[in-house]
């Protein structure tokens, strides 16, 4: 069966990805490291195809269950390492990526994949729209995330081979900075979308509220950052880390937690 | 007093972009007033950027309390849920409701106020950061690690500002400059409008509260929930017309997930018909204003076929809301009653007896009693006798009687409600997500450049404005270094 093919190598791919960045936590030799990267671009591409399988499979697109939510979000994740990787030359963003996105991928395995058949509510072009923007928006989170923790890495053991706090703590503002559009683009789509569905474009359910904690969480680091500039740099790295927590309770958190309008195991 | 604090701010900082600077204590030639004083007071901390973080803090917070408890569950429930002392609390502080508490409403109202006055404090800086060029600057003192390139070119430093001006301008920069004899200074930047970005998203947050505040505001608009069973009709007064439920049909699958849910209405004026369609999930209907949403459906009762003995046909229709019973004339003067005991849309015979698969009709089956002696029966003496369980197509005989379920009745829930502000909101949402656009996806780029004739060489010192996110001038610089020859400074 092709789509149990593609979810192996896909599996099997991040997998082989994140070992290797292991090793070179443990070696320092460098083509570990672009061997992992190679891994890492494999197992999106094995992703992607995945997920065209399974949306034309569906005959629809493949975002309506927790199992293609968590499939969706590892794919955020990692092409917005790998397109970050590439503007700021920083390798060592795999070292946080690829295990971060192997829990997710792990956790998507233990899911039922069976493909069903869409509920009322999700029959919608704003589903194509919607989801596809916490793509975008959450894989910027959880780059911004990895590097808090590059930087309280560099913090705390001084690793020659990461960049100055500096810089790291300019791309953590350059990155939640970027990704802000995008996760008010979501909740406004999904605003719209609730009003045509349901006729309340906010009806403060678990989902909706956290997203906004989500938002309000980054919008106050933003704003921090404009009153206080450079400093308090380690304290922003950690608001870069636990912003990403709040992150990822709105995606499943509350989901699997709280009840509402939002869950849809 | 606060365009001059504004001005001096920016013509003081060179080298661009810091971190703001708290507006310091006015030194004011006469005493101030106190009341003048405390309104000053009153203002910056209104207004200011920490005021905006404690605000977002509260409402984060407040958010999170408002997910974890239940909300608009009856006030015992917390009780329960939560003992005396904390249920106590939760009831008091309206925590069970607390999105429509009067002191959330307060907080919305002071992050609001924090916007308005922010924002026109900020007019006056962003203004000035859009309109006026910061031109005669020392390449030492800019910020530290900004992007800076020293371009060296033949020719007089006439010939040289004329030349990178020109540069400058074929690279989509607005070019400033200024020569003052022994220097010539140029200050050129790009996609200016993104200074905006932050102003933009305020004012979008500001129309979107305004949309809200108008679609909510008492008379203007309206919302609540209709229950109409199929074949009835209900009068909205608020449009001046009747809806008519005409059929309303659920699908699901084999596994009993829901497929679709839709209702077939008919929109009457004055007794006749106006308009009709479907109302789905997803795809609502609207008349004069007005919009219908499909929000919930259940069974409202059963149509029963009852043959007598005498091969008389009666139907019967029973509604579980109301009375569920019906007589039966038995002849000779006496009545018997029929009970609908239990009705399962979804007939299953589980191992603790019949339960129903799910809310779907999909095996209706009803269980019906009858009591030969309803008056005896009314003083606790009599006893109900059974009938059996009564399905589409399989009738069942009793005494002579048959019964036979004819149909089940089901009834749509419909949302139907009137918001005028939704447009507003809209507009609200596209401006806020226009200013985020501006704000972070377009960086406002600046580079200045100040040359020098010196030995028949011209030398140009370019410094790139960075601000707080990664800005690059990597292909501006090359460009410049390519076509005048030059290293990095």
């Amino acid at each position: 069966m092709i789509g149990d093919l593609l979810f192996q190598g896909l599996f099997l791919t991040y997998l082989g990805g994140t070992v290797l960045f292991v090793f070179y936590l443990l070696y320092r030799k460098n083509p570990l490291m672009l061997l992992g990267r190679l891994l890492m671009i494999g197992g999106l591409l094995f992703s992607i195809a995945y997920m065209v399988w399974r949306g034309i499979a569906a005959g629809r697109a493949p975002f309506s269950n927790l199992f293609e939510f968590m499939l969706s979000f590892s794919i955020g994740i990692v092409l917005i390492y790998l397109v970050m990787e590439r503007l700021t030359g920083l390798r060592a963003l795999g070292l946080v990526i690829a295990p971060l996105n192997m829990i997710f991928v792990g956790w998507a395995a233990a899911l039922p994949k069976e493909i069903g058949p869409l509920v009322p509510a999700l029959r919608s072009f704003w589903m194509s729209l919607h989801v596809p923007m916490a793509i975008f928006a959450y894989g910027g989170y959880a780059t911004a995330f990895a590097l808090g923790i590059l930087f309280m890495v560099k913090e705390r053991w001084k690793t020659p081979w990461l960049p100055e706090g500096e810089v790291l703590d300019r791309w953590i503002y350059t990155v939640i900075g970027a990704a802000m559009p995008f996760l008010t683009l979501l909740i406004v789509l999904g605003a719209i979308w609730a009003e045509e569905a349901w006729g309340t474009y906010w009806s403060w359910d678990p989902k909706e509220v956290w997203s906004l904690i989500t938002w309000l969480i980054y919008a106050g680091y933003l704003h921090a950052k404009t009153r206080w500039g450079s400093r308090y740099r380690k304290l922003s790295a950690y608001a870069a880390v636990f912003g990403f927590v709040a992150v990822i309770f709105t995606y499943v958190g509350v989901n699997l937690l709280l009840s509402g309008l939002h869950s849809y195991n | 007093m606060k365009l001059e604090r504004a001005r001096a701010e920016v013509e003081g900082f060179e080298g661009g972009d810091g971190p703001e600077r708290e507006p310091g204590p006015t030194p004011s030639p006469a005493r101030k007033g106190e009341i003048e004083e405390l309104s000053d007071w009153l203002w910056g901390m209104l207004s200011s950027v920490p005021m905006a973080l404690w605000l977002m803090a509260i409402l984060t917070a407040v958010c999170v309390v408002g997910s974890l408890v239940p909300q608009v569950e009856p006030p015992e429930s917390y009780v329960k849920r939560y003992g005396a002392f904390l249920g106590g609390i939760v009831n008091a502080l309206q925590l069970r409701d607390l999105y429509h508490a009067w002191w959330f409403h307060l907080l919305l109202t002071l992050i609001c106020l924090n916007l308005i006055l922010s924002s026109i404090n900020r007019v006056e800086k962003v203004l000035a950061r859009y309109y006026r060029p910061i031109l005669p600057f020392d390449p030492q003192l800019t910020r530290p690690g900004s992007p800076t390139r020293t371009v060296t070119f033949s020719g007089d430093l006439e010939g040289g500002r004329a030349g990178l001006s020109a540069l400058l301008g074929k690279m989509g920069y607005r070019v400033a400059s200024h020569a003052n004899g022994r220097y010539a200074y140029l200050y050129a930047d790009r996609f200016r409008l993104s200074v905006w970005g932050s102003f933009v998203a305020h004012l979008g947050i500001l129309l979107l509260a305004v949309g809200v505040l108008y679609g909510h505001f008492p008379g203007v608009g309206f919302k609540r929930n209709l229950t109409i069973v199929e074949g009835e009709r209900i009068f909205l007064p608020e449009g001046a017309f009747t809806v008519q439920l005409d059929r309303f049909e659920a699908k699901w699958d084999e596994m009993r997930r829901p497929l679709a849910y839709q209702s077939r209405v008919t929109i009457l004026e004055n007794e006749s018909k106006v308009a009709e369609g479907g109302v789905e999930v997803n795809h609502p209907l609207a008349h004069k204003g007005i919009t219908l949403y499909q929000a919930s459906f259940g069974i409202a009762g059963v149509r029963l076929a009852v043959t007598g003995q005498d091969g008389k046909r009666q139907i019967q229709e029973v509604r579980f809301s109301q009375r569920p019973f019906f007589p039966l004339d038995h002849g000779k003067g006496t009545r018997w009653l029929v009970l609908a005991a239990n009705f399962l849309p979804d007939f299953v015979l589980g191992p603790e007896g019949p339960a129903s698969r799910s809310d779907f009709p999909a095996n209706p089956a009803l269980y019906l009693l009858v009591s030969e002696k309803p008056k005896t029966h009314a003083k606790g003496h009599g006893e109900w006798k059974e009938i059996g369980w009564l399905k589409p197509g399989e009738p069942v005989s009793y005494k002579g009687y048959t019964f036979t379920l004819d149909a089940v009745v089901s009834y749509s829930g419909l949302q139907v409600k009137r918001d005028p502000g939704v447009p507003l909101v809209y507009a609200g949402f596209l401006v806020i997500v226009l200013g985020t656009f501006l704000s972070y996806m377009i960086p406002h780029k600046v580079i200045r450049a100040r040359i020098e004739e010196r030995g028949g060489k011209t030398t140009a010192v370019l410094v790139g404005v960075v601000g707080r996110a990664q800005t690059s001038y990597d292909r501006e610089f090359t460009t410049m270094s390519r076509t005048r020859g030059g290293e990095r400074g």
